[in-house]
């Protein structure tokens, strides 16, 4: 045996390091934009002078405007939260527990409207449902007096909202019915309890953790909502905070960026406890949630002739919301179905020859392509660390850094930008396309680190100690173990972040300039422009681009159980 | 070769404090198969886990041969990598994206030792055929079955000849078929490559047939050390009898000292040979321990001894087990379990019991 030193101080150890590097990073990424966002709500620029003052608070607080709203946001959230969250409970335990035809293709059809951007989903129901040239409007005009539905309505913005959401809800609820034991309700059964009995005492305490972990994530959903509420309030001047803080700070001339960071600040606090409640109760409920390796059978309690109900209700519902779209999209950028509605007969591709050779727009593709690339490998990267660092070491400190790096989820893409272009306003980064790279690592690096959580919890602990003990320090163990056994979760992790940064619109409205344009924002200036074909066309290629993406992470995800 | 000197580790959570190990003191001689019984909870996992280095203790030192390897008062840790040994864990910890040989190279291509290629090669194949399983040299890891990973941890563990074998609950996964055969042959290997090996079990037959010697834990504690048969036969508390199996315990009073520790004691079955580990004064209280197979019946027409029990007993329910059979008699106040090979009787029926041998183990009454 040779002579090796083997006392090693207690101090300075790999773990601490790491810890150390993702305080730094995530201080800086989240920390930083935060302070700047109060700053800017305590102070005003008069030329190049900054003074302290309340004034802002002053201004939004003493109106009565802006408690009308914070109170319409609020409302917004909670009937969508309440709406998109039943249908997504109540079609997830159709399809885990009972008799319902089609049930086990539900969980993969249910991704099919998740290939829809919201800007999309939005765009088509203003085709379907726009009060006079709407199409199904236009078809009931003959029956009824014109515009029987109004979809520039608040009704409108939650309706089409819940949709885009519900699928979201089914997930969640689906995975965490599924990983509740059968044998718990039939053990319900077995000792004489009926079907709702046992709903009402077994199954449903079970759940509640979930249910409001889910309802949770579903209202900060509704408050950062964007997209949705954009295309289909501001037309008809109905405004929430995020739309609110937007205007404020690029739309309105001269902007008020003191009076939209008090709305921010708003919203951070909001945010803080939310993320609060919802780690509250995920902290006794993340065991049994993440655990998706463990599939029960599924029951199959007999709902009778209302199966059938059931199963077309579901996918009535996915198709409307997620092949209507494309149906239509495709039609339109073919120049098949022209705006307003009418058949032409014939199909030419002008409008793709446009999207990939107007100068404009190719820059913009590049743009969205180098944003999704590098924002999801630099998310993932991140991600990774900060996960490990916290479900593997001992490090102390771990418990904050997991908690900084979660605020993000909760912020408003609008909110979150006003930081950022304080903080960045006099770096080189402003007006280019890193900084919109920047600023979706941030927002999207809860939703990086929770699906790495899965993977990295997936790894017994052994798998490492075994390294340990063969003599690998903890970089090599990482290297060796624990990223390839990650490796799947990883790339189905980077897939899904892939598809979010290609749709990505509250942030690139935020922080976008000439030259630094993204696919979202092409499309909307096609669609202010009325150049509906060039819409249809952006959309599709962005469900193209999507796709692969959403088959690689469900593909993997679905054999994810190799050990 | 290891030695564990006044170890202690106490965990805190926000609503109480465990100690896990209280002040823990124990020589592991070079070369033995040495094992940590208890049951769950009682701190033997933990413990292992020191000597690897994968948790830390708060207090105490741990040595290996003359090398101080930790001891939280200096500051001093050696991290698990840096550590000699080799380990067997209770999931077997196989890594599934490597094949048995990449498995099984691992620790030879991962700096402690620096071997060339052909050596890393020659070495592996002894210590996968040393397991028997050279024919599985480059089978994908999740192709193995549980027996197979078994053997590739342990090849895995000993590929790099290190001087301490670490086994957590390696057997508690497998059948009971396998296990059985796991026990001889794992025994046999150690003994083969002369490694000392610290072995966690809470099973106490993996204990009696493998071990050289055996620590009995218990909540935080070693109650007592020794040969298996020590540990059998002469446990020093009531926790470490009970915890080997099941005990007859019976009052009596200590009548005539022979020397320090085995006397003459009266029972109202009659008069025996007892032994402790400090025998009390004439007429002080004990409790004698009577294993269920120490006891056997008398024949009608066998006569009754001076000097040995003879208990009367009503027999009660009978357990078979294939090898032998368990019933339980009750004889005056007591509930007593004996074992026998043959069907002892229907219930109700009246027997004869007495000792097989011509001494029994005792305790101080206060023990118990």
């Amino acid at each position: 045996m040779q002579a090796r030193s083997r006392q090693q101080a207690g101090g300075l150890t790999m773990p601490r390091v790491l810890l150390t590097i993702g305080f730094v990073v995530v201080a800086a990424i989240v920390i930083v934009p935060c302070l700047m966002l109060m700053i800017e709500s305590l102070t005003v620029t008069s030329g190049s002078v900054r003074q302290a003052t309340l004034q802002n608070y002053a201004n939004v607080l003493g109106q009565t405007r802006s408690y009308e709203l914070l109170g319409r946001t609020m409302l917004f959230s909670v009937v969508m939260t309440l709406c998109a969250g039943s249908a997504g409970f109540l079609f997830a335990w159709l399809a885990v527990r009972t008799n319902t035809p089609g049930r086990r293709f539900m969980p993969v059809a249910v991704l099919l409207p998740y290939l829809i951007p919201p800007t999309l989903g939005a765009v088509c129901w203003i085709l379907l449902l726009s009060p006079r040239n709407g199409i199904i409007n236009q078809l009931l005009s003959s029956l009824f007096a014109e515009g029987v539905f109004n979809i520039y309505s608040f009704t409108g913005m939650i309706f089409v909202e819940s949709l885009y959401t519900f699928p979201l809800a089914f997930i969640f609820f689906y995975a965490s019915l599924s990983s509740v034991d059968p044998a718990l309700e039939e053990a319900s059964a077995a000792a004489g309890a009926g079907p709702l009995q046992t709903f009402i005492k077994i199954t449903l305490p079970r759940m509640l953790p979930t249910v409001i972990s889910v309802a949770t994530i579903i209202f900060i959903i509704g408050l950062e909502s964007f997209d949705v509420a954009w295309f289909l309030g501001y037309p008809a001047k109905i405004y929430i905070l995020s739309i609110e803080v937007f205007l404020l700070t690029r739309f309105n001339y001269p902007s008020d960026i003191g009076a939209a960071a008090v709305y921010g600040v708003i919203a951070l606090i909001a945010a803080v406890l939310l993320v609060q409640l919802y780690r509250r109760v995920t902290v006794d409920d993340r065991k049994f949630v993440s655990i998706t390796g463990k599939a029960y059978r599924l029951g199959t309690l007999d709902i009778g002739r209302f199966r059938w109900v059931a199963s077309f209700a579901f996918y009535g519902l996915i198709f409307l919301i997620g092949v209507v779209p494309v149906l239509l999209m495709g039609a339109i950028s073919l120049d098949a179905v022209t705006w307003p509605f009418s058949l032409s007969g014939s199909a030419r591709f002008d409008n793709y020859v446009w999207i990939f050779t107007d100068s404009e727009s190719v820059r913009a593709i590049w743009n969205t392509a180098a944003i999704a690339f590098g924002g999801a490998s630099l998310a993932v990267a991140i991600g990774f660390a900060i996960s490990y660092v916290c479900l593997r070491t001992q490090a102390k400190g771990r418990g904050l850094l997991d908690y900084i790096s979660f605020l993000p989820f909760a912020f408003p893409g609008s909110v979150l930008a006003i930081g950022i272009i304080s903080t960045f306003i006099n770096s080189p980064l402003y007006n280019t396309i890193w900084i919109m790279l920047l600023a979706f690592c941030i927002k999207f690096m809860p939703y990086s680190i929770r699906n790495i959580n899965g993977s990295i919890m997936q790894i017994h602990h052994e798998m490492e100690e075994a390294s340990q003990v063969a003599g690998a320090p903890l970089l090599m163990t990482i290297r060796r173990i624990v990223l390839p056994l990650a490796l799947p979760g990883l790339v189905a992790a980077w897939s899904l972040l892939f598809i979010v940064f290609i749709r990505q619109f509250s942030l690139p409205v935020m922080l976008s300039s000439p030259g630094s344009q993204v696919l979202t924002i092409m499309l909307f200036q096609e669609w202010d422009a009325g150049k509906m074909g060039h819409v249809s066309a952006y959309g599709i290629l962005m469900v193209l681009a999507s796709l692969p993406f959403m088959i690689a992470a469900r593909v993997i995800s679905g054999k994810k159980g190799v050990s | 070769m290891i030695r564990l000197e006044n170890l202690s580790k106490t965990y805190r959570s926000r609503d109480r404090v465990v100690n896990v190990i209280q002040n823990l003191t124990q020589d592991i001689p070079a070369g033995s198969f040495f094992t940590l019984l208890g049951p769950s909870g009682c701190g033997k996992t933990t413990t292992l886990r020191v000597i690897a280095g994968l948790e830390r203790h708060d207090a105490g030192k741990v040595w290996f041969g003359d090398e101080l390897i930790s001891d939280p008062a200096q500051g001093l840790f050696t991290s698990t990598s840096q550590r000699d040994i080799g380990m067997v864990f209770q999931s077997y910890a196989i890594w599934p994206h490597m094949d048995v040989a990449q498995n099984v190279a691992y620790p030879l291509t991962t700096g402690r030792s620096k071997l060339d290629r052909t050596a890393i090669e020659a070495q592996v194949k002894a210590a996968v055929e040393l397991v028997g399983l050279g024919a599985q040299l480059h089978a994908p890891a999740t192709a193995l079955s549980g027996g197979q990973q078994q053997r590739v941890a342990l090849a895995r563990a000993l590929v790099a000849r290190p001087k301490v074998l670490l086994l957590d609950e390696p057997l508690s996964n497998l059948d009971a078929l396998l296990r059985e055969r796991m026990r001889q042959e794992l025994t046999e290997l150690q003994k083969k490559v002369s490694v000392t090996a610290v072995y966690v079990t809470h099973d106490r037959a993996e204990a009696l047939s493998m071990s050289d010697y055996i620590a009995v834990m218990n909540q935080g504690r070693i109650e007592m050390t020794g040969s298996p048969r020590e540990v059998y036969t002469k446990p020093k508390t009531v926790f470490v009898a009970q915890f080997l199996g099941h005990c007859n315990f019976i009052d009596a009073t200590v009548n005539e000292m022979i020397d320090a520790q085995v006397g003459v004691a009266q029972t109202e079955f009659g008069f025996t040979k007892v032994r402790m580990n400090a025998l009390a004064k004439p007429g002080e209280a004990i409790k004698l321990l009577i294993r269920p197979e120490d006891l056997r019946t008398i024949a009608d027409d066998e006569p009754e001894v001076s000097g040995k029990l003879s208990i009367r007993a009503q027999l009660g329910n009978s357990m078979y087990f294939g090898e032998n059979f368990e019933t339980d008699v009750v004889a005056g106040q007591y509930r007593l379990r004996y074992k026998s090979s043959d069907f002892a009787g229907a219930a109700g029926s009246i027997v004869r019991l007495t000792l097989r041998q011509s001494e029994c183990w005792a305790f101080p009454a206060g023990a118990l």
